[in-house]
């Protein structure tokens, strides 16, 4: 079986309506309107920009507090581990395990699959087009979920405002663990999946084809 | 993002309920219909298809 990709073809195709056109043809898809590339610029640089910011903020996500509760009974900090750990000596086991999952796993599974994905890209990997596949389909499905923390005290902040019997605002921890998520979404979607199953693996290869296509 | 954020009101809802009392109302039971009905729309919906029959009306 041969696979034949756009590119190889003479053709580029429109990511927002799925048109093809010709790869000389000029950059605005002729039935949306879009912009088309046949492979997004600087994608591998974008990505190892966004990935870092959002490795970087990882560290205060975790380490600083993301919930302050004022009550009558006292203060206290709560960090994301804390919180969690506060959920299974409340006996919800379940949730406890779903929110260590989305805020703690999620995005290191997210760090490690993005840099691999991207290291495949630069230097010759002998990873199989189907395991690129899943890996890819993995940062695409899992990323969100970790915006579970985001939304939790986005909620407990809103409804938990007794004044004197207890309230709870926001820590920097939570705005930090936002910013990793989505530099990390950043990330996810600013790496060219088409590059993946390009079998000559140099992206310069694939740029200077685009200038070569622009300049005739 | 709406099917995260019902289960990030889950496991708030979860939270308060060491604190307090609560019984979840009617808005609650709706807005988990509303992402049900949503995510099946992503599902379903084909938008070459929609594409297509934008393009070439036959
Ligand atoms: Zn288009």
């Amino acid at each position: 079986m041969q696979s034949l990709t756009a590119l190889q073809a003479g053709l580029k195709r429109c990511t927002s309506c799925s048109n093809m056109q010709k790869l000389t043809d000029n950059d605005d898809c002729a039935r949306c309107g879009a912009r088309v590339d046949s492979r997004r610029t600087n994608s591998i640089m974008r990505t190892w920009v966004f990935l870092f910011v959002g490795i970087v903020a990882y560290f205060p996500a975790n380490l600083l507090p993301i919930l302050y509760t004022e009550s009558f009974v006292g203060n206290t900090n709560d960090t994301i581990i804390s919180g969690v750990l506060s959920l299974i000596s409340a006996g919800s086991v379940a949730v406890a395990f779903i929110v260590f999952f989305a805020s703690i796993v999620i995005p290191v599974v997210k760090f490690i699959a993005i840099a691999g994905l991207v290291l495949s890209l630069q230097y010759s990997s002998n990873m199989s087009e189907h395991s690129k596949h899943r890996l890819h389909a993995l940062t695409e499905l899992i990323g969100r979920w970790s915006m579970i923390d985001v939304f939790v005290v986005a909620v407990l902040v809103a409804l938990i405002q007794l004044g004197a019997i207890i309230t709870v605002t926001p820590g920097m921890g939570i705005n930090a663990f936002a910013v990793s998520v989505i530099f990390t979404m950043l990330a996810a979607s600013s790496l060219d999946p088409r590059l993946l199953w390009d079998k000559d693996n140099t992206v310069d290869n694939v740029e200077s084809f685009d200038g070569a296509a622009e300049t005739h | 993002m709406a099917d995260i954020f019902v289960v990030g009101v889950v496991v708030s809802l979860v939270k308060i309920s060491s604190l307090a009392n609560l019984e979840v109302g009617v808005a609650f039971w709706a807005l988990l219909g509303l992402i049900g009905v949503s995510l099946f729309l992503d599902y379903v919906l084909c938008k070459d298809t929609i594409w297509d029959r934008l393009t070439c009306r036959v």
